[in-house]
């Protein structure tokens, strides 16, 4: 009897054992899974450089992600597309286009706890505006001649000339427009540990591996709804290694521009694919000063052979846009485009040259390169023209092409909501920029006009035209157009759409 | 003493012309570094200024005597991509490289010496035999096939371990240890095979010996005689293949620490490689040859604790 009772004690001290680890586990378990949820984790292709305006230089749209949940700019476009202010109440154009008034927030703090106010926003641009700091985006914001403090949460900027532009570049992803404190730009601290208003803070950055930014209690804006304790920001420069982390759940979402991962993402129950048809695209430069490409009949040849939409099928699956001008045109544009494979016209005007026409295109030295030059070479020979491969490694790419030692390389115009600045610095025959050596006194008319353009719609009527003589010209090609593609799992919601490539996460959540 | 100032001396030569010839090998490369930093929009003229910024444009030898004058006053020099001390970078990277070094030995090894002394003892028999196939079949597969092969099959289809990723020790030992099993095991599964063999040869010669004659006729048990008599004697050729491998898998890392996305000194490495950031690839070719140099410095000192025989400097024993 006594072993019975005994028995039956063991047995249910062994059950509530079992049950309290049971439990135990599950807590931890939902402990952990409520913990998960508290932190996103984005996979990114690049490490910033640095997050201050002069000594990071360059934001790439990885970089950019990252940056976006530190510091706020201006304006900004909101989930509806429309542009809104951030830090700026308003913007204001005066009638001649000369100055714009931004009236700033009040009651902004940056995360040392410092105010926001007029005087971190003038600092900030005639720092960058100046040329001895040397800014790299100096050159697409030159009609700025500088920005002046009205009182204490009001900025006026002057402007050389009228330019559409303005309206724009405040929202645009670059180190400049980003306003950074005064206080750490002027300790030197900003590059490295950035201190700015938006709606996280920098917690760490481990060099080569990721970067975490964590929940600001201050943040400004009392409407928005910060859902994430921490955002980690993961190093992984390998595409296929950022989607099998995606896949296997390690990471959240990651940028990618890849057909086939996308492709494979659409099908797949657990994943949503975020996408953006963007400005701008891949282009290809035809250097104007080399021959045989100083001869237009060349060029334009080159330009009917070319066949972007079997590209972008075969090769990109239809993952990227077609364009004919790069920029949203609305349909009205007479873009004068040559391309779509029109291989008879070529070989005509090819005939009408009386000569072999040879090529040497340079192509980086990928996967994607290679590909790309091989259907270059099968559809030029279709037009009678041959075309040389030269694969090169991406830096000794960019140096080559900007010594002018090539006849064809590819090159792209970025997504930066107006690609004007961007086409009038590959065209007009005075900007350094002027990378494929096209002098015509009659584009550089057209960049002009357009450049100084009163109304939006005139503005984009002078691109259009801007783009349709660069068509007919053929300095520059249309390779694809862009779209923006981001994977993300299916419970992450509230991503915005992705502007200029940037995936847009500060106020995403798990559903 | 006089060893000792031997050593220093082969490692100041090493140093001085390891460098010399990354940063010969650097500056030849094409492109450089400017070109990265300024990003795609810039023009010649912005690339040209960014140069002159980074003080590219100075001749090679001022620029390299300027990072060894650096280098006397233990100054490792800034990262010209993103501003990192170059010092701190591989100092925070250098737990990550360690950790993965030390696990991919120790499983290895793990895996080498009981094989490696059962193949000894079992010398051409069926089990020697399929232990000697295995080790070719998997030495043949380049470590980054092992790696990718292992994240399909355990990561992406088993979903056991994670495909990528780095937990530091101070967020636990646990996830610490997760994220290394993969990559320690794409080095292990291969390196095991050479130390097994070479265990195996040197220990089927010691099994040879009369004192192992004699431990037999005392009668005692087979495990111990492999393992307290036999398997020190043989572990010469283990221990320096083995300090060779670990000097070489300071560097050799990269390409598992990439796939990994470990950030390790290999990827830090390979990074400055692919930019042209020719001060951190300096400053991490430095620590790679001295670590060598040290490491099989330690291989050698190891040698006295394991005979007692052996003495350095030429004294008796």
């Amino acid at each position: 009897m006594i072993s019975n009772a005994w028995s039956r004690v063991s047995r249910v001290f062994c059950r509530s054992i079992v049950g309290a680890v049971m439990a135990g586990a599950a807590g931890l378990a939902a402990g952990a899974a409520e913990a998960a949820d508290k932190i996103l984790t984005v996979g990114i292709e690049q490490e910033p450089t640095g997050f201050d305006a002069v000594k990071g230089r360059v934001l790439g749209e990885a970089p950019a992600s990252v940056m976006l949940t530190m510091v706020d700019r201006l304006m900004a476009y909101d989930a509806d597309g429309k542009l809104v202010g951030e830090l700026a109440e308003s913007m204001t154009a005066s009638e001649d286009g000369l100055t714009y008034v931004f009236k700033l927030r009040k009651g902004v703090k940056f995360h040392d706890g410092s105010d926001f106010t007029a005087d971190d926003v003038v600092t900030h641009f005639n720092r960058i505006l100046d040329p001895a700091s040397k800014y790299v985006g100096l050159q697409f914001i030159s009609p700025i001649k500088g920005a002046e403090k009205v009182d204490d949460h009001t900025v006026r900027f002057n402007l050389k000339h009228p330019w559409q532009p303005m309206r724009d570049i405040m929202s645009a992803f670059a180190l400049g427009t980003f306003i950074p404190s005064a206080k750490a730009v002027a300790a030197d601290t900003m590059n490295r540990q950035p201190v700015g208003t938006g709606p996280y803070r920098f917690k760490e950055w481990r060099g080569g591996d990721k970067i975490v930014v964590e929940r600001n209690p201050s943040y400004w804006n009392k409407d928005a709804r910060i859902h994430f304790d921490q955002i980690v920001f993961k190093l992984l420069p390998d595409q296929q290694t950022r989607h099998a982390a995606l896949q296997s759940g390690e990471i959240d979402v990651h940028w990618t521009d890849r057909g086939h991962s996308i492709v494979q993402a659409r099908s797949d129950p657990k994943l949503t694919v975020y996408s953006r048809d963007g400005e701008g695209g891949g282009i290809l430069f035809l250097n104007n000063s080399k021959p045989p490409l100083d001869d237009v009949r060349v060029r334009r040849a080159l330009s009917m052979a070319w066949d972007q939409k079997y590209y972008v099928e075969s090769q990109l699956q239809n993952t990227q846009l077609v364009t004919k001008t790069g920029f949203d045109d609305e349909g009205k544009c007479d873009s004068g485009y040559l391309g779509d494979g029109k291989f008879a016209e070529a070989r005509k005007l090819v005939a009408e040259i009386g000569k072999p026409v040879e090529v040497e295109l340079m192509h980086t030295a990928t996967q994607r390169g290679r590909e790309f030059g091989l259907l270059w070479q099968q559809l030029a020979k279709r037009a009678g023209i041959t075309v040389k491969l030269k694969p090169m490694d991406q830096l000794a790419f960019v140096g080559t092409v900007f010594k002018n030692d090539y006849q064809m390389a590819g090159w792209r115009i970025a997504d930066a909501g107006d690609i004007g600045p961007q086409l009038f610095a590959l065209l007009h025959s005075k900007s350094p920029y002027n990378l494929a050596h096209y002098k015509d006194e009659e584009m550089d008319k057209l960049l002009v006009t357009m450049r100084m353009a009163p109304t939006p719609a005139a503005r984009k009527t002078a691109m259009c035209a801007v783009v349709r003589k660069m068509n007919q010209d053929a300095p520059i090609l249309w390779s694809t157009g862009r779209t923006h593609n981001a994977i993300a799992k299916k419970n992450l919601k509230g991503i915005r759409p992705l502007y200029q490539g940037v995936v847009d996460v500060r106020f995403a959540w798990f559903e | 003493m006089r060893y000792l100032g031997r050593k220093l001396l082969r490692l100041a030569f090493v140093v001085v012309a390891v460098t010399t010839l990354t940063f010969l090998f650097v500056a030849l490369l094409p492109g450089d570094i400017a070109l990265l930093v300024v990003g795609p929009t810039a023009s010649p003229a912005e690339a040209a200024a960014v140069r002159e910024q980074l003080g590219l444009d100075r001749p090679m030898l001022v620029r390299y005597g300027e990072w060894l004058a650096g280098l006397v006053q233990g100054d490792l020099g800034v990262s010209l991509r993103t501003s990192e001390p170059v010092g701190e970078a591989i100092l925070s990277r250098l737990p990550v490289t360690l950790e993965l070094m030390l696990l991919a030995q120790v499983i290895a090894v793990a895996l080498a010496v009981p094989l490696g002394v059962l193949c000894a003892y079992r010398q051409n028999r069926w089990i020697d035999r399929i232990v000697t196939l295995t080790g070719f079949a998997m030495i043949s597969v380049p470590p980054f096939v092992m790696a990718l092969v292992l994240i399909f099959t355990v990561a992406l289809r088993l979903g056991w371990l994670p495909a990528t990723g780095y937990v530091p020790l101070s967020e636990g030992l646990w996830g610490n240890l997760r994220t290394f099993v993969l990559p320690a095991l794409s080095i292990a599964l291969i390196e095991w095979v050479t130390l097994m063999r070479l265990l195996r040869n040197d220990m089927i010669m010691t099994l040879q010996e009369d004192f192992i004659a004699m431990a037999r006729a005392k009668g005692l048990p087979a495990w111990r005689i492999l393992f307290r008599h036999a398997l020190r004697p043989s572990s010469f050729s283990l221990i320096t293949i083995l300090g060779l491998q670990i000097g070489a898998l300071i560097g050799g890392t990269l390409i598992i620490e990439s796939i990994f996305a470990l950030p390790g000194i290999g990827r830090l490495l390979l990074t400055g490689i692919f930019s042209r950031d020719y001060v951190v690839v300096q400053g991490c070719i430095l620590f790679i040859a001295v670590a060598y140099v040290v490491i099989n410095f330690l291989v050698d000192l190891t040698y006295s604790f394991l005979d007692p025989r052996i003495r350095v400097g030429g004294r008796d024993g």
